[in-house]
């Protein structure tokens, strides 16, 4: 029979195929000719066409719509639960495979929708929320608070309810009620119609009144977590009292569910929420506290936000006439809340849509690796199959009963993968890198999450639940019931069809997690041109107890003395902190110029232990002396030390020691030139891998303390030095909490959280694909060796060896590997285009990962067909032969 | 609409009476022959469409006869017919003999 008769006859239904091949062979005598094959391929072509159209109308004609849908499906739920207790342990594997698959998913989809459908937790009705920005057309900038009257007038006639301000100022020092220490609290300032605006519900007491935000009562309202850590979850928690930066606040009440997550710049949940009108006395080192930045406001449902935009707008700029010029400049602009979020969050998206598209992959994976199993329990049921439709069920009837089976099975897998959802995202949400991500900190399984889980199922089913089911209709009864070995041949090409896909989406997850942790290695082992392991960073904020920019500059030097006085010899002082990574436009003049010109410089005041504490080498000159630390800020020229790209880009055609140019200095708001003497000439240095290096001026002039650090280098790290450290602080100023004390390693770490997140998800993912994929391996050459028992007999008795039987089991997997290797590859490399902007020192194609990845789906592939070849390795001929 | 198996089509009763006579031979090319030889042409596939209904109908029988002894040979679907085949063509045959009374095509006894 040519390739064309058979292709043709593959058209004919199953159980007429041999028949018509039989008598169309009959017809035409056998012929070998072209012409009578393509007569007998045209003849079968219209011989199928007439048997499958007259079929289906007979279908439709002959059922009642009753019978049709409904009809024995309750025994074939029955059914499904007797097969499902009588072949556990297959359906226990199923299940647990695609529970990995749908958990997986579920729980990257509490992400996405804490994301893009929550972004105000706790906060009523998010659709008439909105935001108010300041700024210029692509320009964020500032308002008054002066102007919240005018504005509210303004905005009540087209719809604007409530509009109201919060100010996060980030950390103040907090005395612990019961223990008296002092310890770091994230601070919030509210000004009237804030709690009204969002519609917040206390869950203890109650929240600040308008008057009292904005009139600055000795008042606070404390946030779930603060009130569960210091004061027990107690119901008296109203009256008691906290004590922030020095001053005494009653607490009246306690807010849940609301983290402050809608704030500019948030990166910790807010534990007190105190009166604007409190903000002068708590926060002393706040400059100019009529700045408000977004405002938050809740309008009328059907209001047109650029309606009540110009309204604002008019108003803003009635009021205005009375702002200085560049302040009046800033506009207000309304948005919706929830873009305004999520605009914030872009930077993060890229993250979840990696993940997304790895868990997706998982999913199919697990998919694949189901039907196989499930095939695999059709195939081995299909004896049974055929007696049912020689007996006459109809095939649509075989194909509803396996349907039946994969759906029950899907949901007993939804229902586990929604429970693995909860416990992932339990163990997500504790961990320290989630707080670059701040809307996860809300994770929970709601009913949009079941409903996008279900999508996920019923995609499930068809993905792997109706392919059993269409071979299962497909069951060739005569070939079946006649033990004809071509039966089965589709169904086998179906598997091997899995596996190989099973190996190939295994490696795209392998890979890419291979790329992406080298990457990660290359990040966190590139000089920075510092020392990032032997170098503690203290941060201390004076400014935060109301101290004036002198004595907080005075209790940071006091404590730099009294460190050295504990043995440390190696301390100094930098503002702002190492790796601070950003710089500013600066006007400088050198020799070389004929008018100031503005670049983008980085300066850092800094004491003179800091190249030898901080490891970074002096090229040429010498660092800056004692005598040169703390000088006025009068003192012209100043003495600076710059980096070795300050002298490539500005101070070419002499030795830079010695040469002098102007630059502008910031202090405060005010900018006030200086002309700087080289003395001096430093390393580059960088705030991470994939940052620039930036020009450097390093300069002896104290600025404002807020943004520095205490540098320490220790002969040893224990946890006496720790008590050293604390108790050095505490000798200068008791009532000065430690900010922080870390090295500058874990602050480096905490700059890569994105790519640590995507290093850890994409190596869990790889482990589950290999996993998955050795299961699948490992079920399909089972099989095999299962049903070639009889052919290994022969071999074995005559006369091939264990090793050779073994050596065969072993090729067929390696075929199967090569193959999945290559459809692997060939789609890994289109889809690596998607990795490249979030590696660093390798490319997508990196060799060592790529050779990594092969060693590893060798080695699963290998581990997994161990066993089944050990198996065919002893099977004993005599037992083969007589089992048939 | 649901299929009355008493009722036969024109082709159906063709294809159920070559059947009746083919007795344990019959498949589609001898009952297209015999139907041929008849004066009526019909073509291979509505020959097997009318195999299929009739077995659906049970009105007939099928059996796979084994394969040939040649290498790729493929086994035999002869069809037989069944008791309630006999009956409706029985039933066809005497409804056409009741309408035709009065008519020139009135077969005497």
């Amino acid at each position: 029979m040519t390739r064309l008769f058979r292709w043709a006859l593959r058209v004919v239904p199953n159980d007429w195929r041999d028949a018509v091949a039989r008598d169309l062979l009959e017809e035409t005598d056998g012929r070998t000719t072209t012409r009578a094959d393509l007569w007998r391929a045209a003849q079968a072509i219209r011989i199928a066409i007439g048997l499958r159209f007259d079929r289906r109308r007979r279908f439709v004609q002959r059922v009642t719509p009753r019978a049709w849908t409904f009809s024995g499906l309750g025994a074939d739920i029955r059914d499904a639960v007797r097969t499902g207790r009588r072949q556990l342990a297959s359906t226990i594997a199923i299940v647990a495979t695609l529970a990995v698959g749908i958990g997986a998913t579920t729980a990257i989809y509490c992400v996405f929708d804490a994301l893009l459908f929550r972004p105000t937790p706790g906060a009523a009705d998010p659709s008439t929320l909105i935001s108010v920005e300041f700024g210029a057309p692509g320009v964020r900038a500032y308002g008054t608070r002066r102007a919240f009257p005018s504005l509210r007038a303004a905005g009540e006639p087209l719809g604007l309810q409530f509009l109201g301000d919060a100010v996060d100022v980030g950390s103040v020092a907090m005395r612990a009620p019961v223990t008296g220490d002092s310890e770091l609290a994230t601070c919030a300032f509210v000004s009237s119609q804030y709690f009204t605006a969002l519609g917040l519900r206390p869950i203890a007491g109650r929240l600040l009144t308008d008057a009292e935000a904005d009139a600055g009562a000795d008042l606070a309202v404390i946030s779930e977590s603060l009130w569960n850590a210091h004061f027990g979850r107690r119901d008296d928690v109203v009256g008691q009292t906290i004590v922030v930066n020095g001053h005494t606040l009653n607490v009246v009440g306690v807010i849940g569910g609301f983290d402050g997550s809608m704030l500019p710049g948030n990166n910790a949940p807010v534990d007190v929420w105190a009166p604007m009108g409190r903000q002068d006395l708590l926060m002393a080192s706040m400059s100019d506290r009529d700045i408000v930045g977004d405002l938050t406001g809740r309008v009328r449902a059907g209001t047109s936000l650029p309606q009540l935009q110009d309204a604002l707008q008019a108003a803003y700029r009635n009021f205005g006439r009375t702002l200085p010029p560049r302040d009046a400049a800033f506009m207000p602009y309304v948005h919706q809340s929830s873009e305004l979020l999520l605009s914030r969050s872009r930077s993060a998206i890229g993250v979840y849509r990696l993940m997304m598209g790895g868990v997706l992959i998982l999913l199919l994976l697990s998919c694949a690796n189901a039907a196989n199993l499930l095939l695999a329990r059709t195939l081995a049921g299909r004896r049974d199959v055929a007696v049912r439709l020689a007996l006459g069920a109809s095939r649509w009837r075989i194909a509803r009963r396996h349907l039946v089976q994969s759906a029950a099975i899907v949901a007993v897998s939804t229902a586990s993968g929604v429970g693995l959802a909860m416990l992932l995202t339990a163990a997500v949400r504790g961990l320290r890198v989630v707080s670059y991500l701040p809307e996860i900190r809300v994770l929970t399984v709601n009913g949009r999450v079941l409903l996008s889980c279900t999508c996920v199922a019923a995609a499930v089913v068809v993905l792997f639940g109706v392919l059993p089911a269409i071979v299962a209709a497909r069951t060739n009864v005569h070939g079946v019931l006649a033990r004809v070995s071509r039966a089965v041949s589709a169904p086998h090409r179906i598997r091997e069809s899995l596996v190989i896909g099973q190996i190939a989406l295994a490696l795209l997850l392998v890979a890419g997690a291979g790329v992406l942790n080298r990457s990660l290695q290359k990040e966190l082992s590139a000089d920075l041109g510092l020392d990032l392991d032997h170098v503690l960073q203290l941060t201390l904020r004076p400014d935060d107890l109301g101290y004036s920019s002198g004595r907080s500059a005075k209790v940071v030097q006091d404590t730099v003395q009294a460190l050295q006085q504990e043995g440390l010899s190696s301390v100094a002082s930098s503002y702002p902190v190492p790796l601070w990574g950003s710089g500013a436009d600066l006007r400088i003049q050198t020799r070389s110029m004929s008018q100031p010109e503005k670049h983008t410089l980085a300066t850092s005041s800094v004491s003179p232990d800091f190249f030898r504490v901080l490891g970074i080498p002096i090229v040429a000159g010498r660092a800056l002396s004692a005598s040169e630390f703390g000088e006025s800020p009068s003192i012209d020229p100043m003495p600076v030390v710059v980096s070795e790209s300050f002298v490539r880009a500005f101070l070419q055609g002499a030795p830079p020691v010695g040469q002098q140019f102007f630059i502008e200095r910031s202090r405060g708001m005010a900018m006030m030139p200086s002309t700087a003497l080289v003395v001096g000439v430093a390393a580059d240095v960088r705030a991470s891998a994939r940052g620039r290096i930036l020009p450097t001026v390093y300069h002896s002039r104290i600025p404002d303390v807020r943004y520095g650090a205490i540098l320490i280098r220790p002969d040893r790290m224990n946890a006496a030095l720790l008590s050293e450290i604390r108790g050095a602080v505490q000798r200068v100023d008791p009532a000065l909490p430690i900010t922080a004390l870390t090295t500058l390693r874990s602050t480096e770490l905490d700059d890569l959280a994105q790519d640590r997140v995507l290093a850890r998800l994409s190596a869990l993912l790889a482990l589950c694909a290999l996993l998955l994929a050795m299961s699948g391996v490992a079920a399909v050459v089972a099989q095999v060796v299962a049903e070639r028992t009889r052919d290994f007999g022969i071999r074995s008795a005559l006369g091939a060896s264990a090793r050779d039987l073994g050596r065969l089991v072993l090729t067929g997997v390696g075929v199967r590997l090569l193959a999945g290797v290559i459809v692997g590859a060939a789609i890994y490399a289109y889809a690596s285009r998607w990795l490249v902007h979030r590696i660093y020192g390798v490319t997508a194609l990196d060799t060592t990962s790529m050779v990594l990845t092969l060693m590893a789906l060798t080695a699963a592939g290998l581990a997994a067909s161990w066993l089944p070849a050990r198996r065919a390795a002893r099977i004993d001929p005599v037992v083969a032969l007589r089992a048939e | 609409m649901t299929l009355d198996s008493s009722r036969l089509g024109e082709v159906e009763q063709l294809v159920l009476l070559a059947v009746y006579r083919l007795h344990g031979e019959a498949y589609a090319v001898p009952i297209r022959s015999l139907i041929a030889e008849a004066g009526i042409s019909l073509t291979r596939g509505s020959i097997y469409i009318t195999l299929d209904r009739l077995e659906q109908k049970r009105l007939v029988s099928s059996a796979f006869t084994e394969p040939t002894g040649r290498p790729g040979g493929k086994a035999r679907r002869v069809f037989e017919i069944r008791p309630a085949g006999i009956a409706a063509l029985r039933s066809a045959r005497r409804a056409l003999d009741r309408l035709a009374i009065g008519t020139p095509l009135e077969r005497k006894p």
